[in-house]
């Protein structure tokens, strides 16, 4: 039996003095390789917090998290690029998550142009890797010379996919990556996703308070209130016969069409 | 009986005469709620600040607002401000921001009875405490003591609410209200401004890039692309025959719901092809 | 028309630049030679701005006392920078402890007031424009520090680092690819400021004779020995405070003009 591609054993991450706010507590969670696993929350809930572990951009005040089979919560940065070149997140705010002085060939080939990530890939060209990946976000090889206000929000959220896209990772954790883009927009970087999910074989992580497009991009989910979770199963499952009363509440509250 | 005349409305920006609003002309009847949809950039929120006399310097309006008679175009600030908080108002997006952080929320929605019913300034306190129950703020007195960093998103939002609506306006204009909102309290303030408006008897213009919300609260809807109105139309109408392509998509992209995962979703492109990629 | 503030600065900033740089080739008359027979002149067509106690030519003096200010002022405000600057990136980047004792010592060194720094190194070292402007670099330090930190923190802050550190990014490419560039402008305007500021602590510097040898003209010191000619030809004091007053003002316009035009680009109507 193969490992799971990641585990998380009762995970805790705590802020402030004393230990005031316990954002994560006591987390567990597998994700198996090529899934497509929901992290459904609200704000405070703790989702953010939880990837930002799981891409080793925090250290958890507690617990596991193996990656690979290899355990990451101890690690140095310079012991790191393995995840780093396995695991790329894409981010909710397309105006604050792309340098506005870079150029997007700048911004799109900075994972290839990090030394310690380089030692874990395979020698690449950053010229052709950039116009393959702008080619597979549906953006024109120009939009390479261009900066971040030059492009809608809609464009911003394909070129920091672009960039995540770069390294050729295995996992990508994606937070909340439509939240922030008008409803009408939405559906074409969804689209664009579960293309890329699809045809690279790789496996998604989703954060999202939208149960709507959890459901209907994701194969499994994890719901998460304040810090703990409060229910994990199977995408149709968990949303035809949800067992946790806050997952009731969540799935009517979506605001349907009203007649 | 007709509340807002809006007739021709254009609006641009600046010596490069950017186009925000395009001959824009719709009727409010008292009490109606009527919704404006559009994408960013679409002039909706321009639309919103030129009513409530908002916009910047730099904006050039021609066209006519009629407000309850009274023409809105062309009227000085001071005049445009003795209508804001008292016949119209409006509840944006961002509750943190449009709240002053240094003041206590209590004598930030009495500044704003003060404002416009000075002879009731000695139950202000009263009037205040009344208002934020009704608004559905169940510790009324303890909110009103507190600065807004020590309130919730929903409860920050419902002291606007109470802000907007403590003048009893003929009009309210929510721009994008439950945007930045959890879904559950999404939820519960839309509920909330159902009811309220309704006992209020207030109209009320809201606006919205997601249509579902937007049918939440409003019987009619207006749909706004590149500064022009393309549909106007009564809600169930506006889902079940569409006329416009690009209405047709949006009200596509709306119904996620409705597609089997796996599938492709319907994008707006499929219905209304733009010259520009989103 | 609303930028008429910039444009304004410039102008008056270009302007002492450009006395500076003439005044390096050609002057209308000497600057240091006295002659006896033409003290205190009246301006005239020979003497555009008259003449001071020692009959040197003041539009000459005025011309060449640029040179001081405009070095006086690249010096300080690169001292202050060069120090300033890197000191509120690593408290801003490392935080914790480091932030700490970055920003106490700088508060205790910020107490300080430039001035008396530089006549306590001009007792120690000697009065030349060198104290003066070592003194008033070191004293800006604080101020360049604080701005540094505060738009360091801010970028730290954005999701686009948050991406570099997931693309394997280390914190000196942090610093140089994503702080640096970002903050660049924050630290334009401070120094234009912090350049009306140390040209205003140089007049003052000279004004005390803490400055300049006895005959090398800068503004401050012709407003020194205006003083003493003040009811025979009140008119040459008028010159050099004009100068400086024009200088300062042009910088601070200039820094001004600077803030505003970068603010509208990062704020956006929709």
């Amino acid at each position: 039996m193969t490992d799971p591609l990641y585990q998380v054993s009762d995970l805790t991450r705590v802020f402030g003095r004393g230990g005031r706010v316990r954002a994560l507590d006591g987390v567990s969670l597998q994700v198996e390789a090529g899934q497509r696993l929901g992290i459904v929350g609200e704000s405070g809930s703790g989702k953010s917090t939880l990837i930002r572990l799981m891409a080793a951009l925090d250290r958890p005040t507690s617990g596991s998290i193996r990656f690979e089979g290899r355990e990451i919560t101890g690690l140095a940065e310079r012991d790191l690029g393995f995840l780093r070149a396995s695991v790329q997140p894409v981010f909710q705010d397309p105006r604050s998550s792309l340098n506005p002085r870079m150029t997007v060939g700048s911004i799109v080939t900075e994972p290839l142009r990090s030394r310690h990530l380089r030692r874990s890939l395979e020698r690449v060209d950053p010229r052709r890797r950039l116009s393959e990946v702008l080619a597979a976000v549906d953006l024109p090889p120009e939009a390479a010379r261009g900066y971040p206000h030059e492009f809608s929000g809609g464009q911003r959220q394909r070129i920091a996919i672009a960039r995540a896209l770069a390294p050729d990772p295995r996992v990508l954790i994606a937070d909340e990556p439509v939240s922030a883009l008008d409803v009408s927009v939405r559906a074409q970087v969804l689209n664009l996703l579960a293309d890329l999910v699809t045809a690279r074989g790789l496996t998604l992580i989703f954060v999202s308070h939208d149960l709507t497009v959890v459901r209907h991009l994701c194969d499994s989910v994890v719901v998460l209130r304040n810090g703990r979770i409060e229910e994990q199963g199977g995408t149709e499952e968990v949303f035809a016969r949800p067992k946790a009363d806050y997952t009731r509440a969540l799935i009517a509250a979506v605001p349907g069409i009203r007649l | 009986m007709t509340l807002l005349e809006v007739e021709g409305l254009t609006v641009s920006f600046g010596r490069s005469r950017r186009v925000a609003v395009k001959q824009a002309s719709f009727t409010l009847d008292k009490g109606q709620r009527l919704g404006i949809i559009g994408e960013s950039g679409s002039g909706k929120t321009v639309t919103a600040l030129a009513l409530m006399g908002l916009l910047p310097e730099t904006a050039q309006v021609s066209g006519s607002i009629r407000l309850a008679g009274r023409e809105l175009v062309g009227l000085g600030d001071a005049a445009h401000a003795g209508l804001r908080g008292d016949l119209l108002s409006m509840v944006f997006q961002e509750p943190m921001t449009a709240l002053d952080p240094t003041m206590r929320v209590g004598r930030q929605v009495a500044e704003v009875l003060r404002l416009h019913a000075p002879n009731r300034a000695g139950g202000a306190r009263r009037a205040v405490i009344e208002m934020l129950g009704r608004v559905g703020l169940n510790d009324a007195e303890r909110i009103a003591d507190s600065y807004p960093h020590q309130l919730s998103g929903g409860q920050r939002q419902r002291c606007l609410l109470a802000m907007a609506l403590i003048n009893s306006p003929d009009l309210v204009i929510c721009d994008e209200p439950t945007t930045a909102l959890d879904v559950t309290v999404q939820a519960r303030v839309l509920k909330l401004l159902d009811e309220v408006l309704t006992a209020e008897g207030a109209a009320c213009l809201f606006i919205s890039h997601d249509l579902a919300v937007v049918s939440q609260v409003c019987s009619d809807v207006l749909v706004m692309l590149d500064g022009r109105i393309v549909e106007a139309a009564p809600v169930a109408k506006l889902f079940t025959s569409p006329e416009h392509p690009y209405t047709r998509g949006l009200v596509a992209t709306a119904r996620m719901d409705q597609i089997p995962p796996g599938q492709h979703l319907p994008t707006v492109e499929d219905f209304y092809p733009r010259a520009e990629a989103q | 028309m609303r930028r008429a503030g910039l444009w304004l600065g410039a102008t008056l900033v270009a302007g002492v630049v450009l006395m500076a740089v003439v005044s390096l080739f050609w002057t209308p008359y000497d600057p240091t030679l006295v002659v006896a027979g033409q003290r205190l002149q009246a301006p005239s067509p020979e003497h555009w701005l008259g003449t001071d106690g020692m009959g040197i030519d003041t539009f000459s003096r005025i011309l060449v006392g640029a040179q001081t200010t405009v070095v006086v002022g690249v010096v300080s405000v690169g001292i202050a920078a060069l120090i300033g600057v890197p000191l509120g990136m690593l408290a801003g980047q490392a935080r914790g402890r480091v932030d700490e004792t970055v920003m106490r010592i700088t508060d205790i060194a910020y107490a300080f007031p430039a001035l008396l720094l530089a006549i306590l190194m001009a007792a120690r070292f000697g009065a030349s424009p060198v104290t003066a402007m070592t003194a008033i670099g070191l004293a800006t330090i604080p101020s360049f520090a604080r701005v540094t930190r505060a738009g360091t923190l801010q970028v730290m802050g954005s999701d686009f680092v948050l991406a570099a550190r997931a693309s394997g990014t280390r914190w000196p490419g942090v610093s140089a690819r994503h702080v640096l560039p970002n903050i660049a402008p924050l630290i334009g305007v401070q120094a234009s400021v912090t350049f009306a500021l140390a040209i205003l602590a140089e007049a003052a510097l000279s004004y005390l004779g803490l400055s300049t040898a006895a005959i090398v003209p800068t503004w401050g010191k012709m407003l020194r020995d205006a003083q003493d000619v003040m009811f025979s030809a009140p008119l040459q004091a008028l010159w050099p405070g004009l100068a400086i007053a024009g200088a300062v003002l042009g910088f601070n316009l200039l820094g001004d003009g600077l803030r505003d035009l970068l603010d509208p680009r990062l704020r956006e109507v929709s």
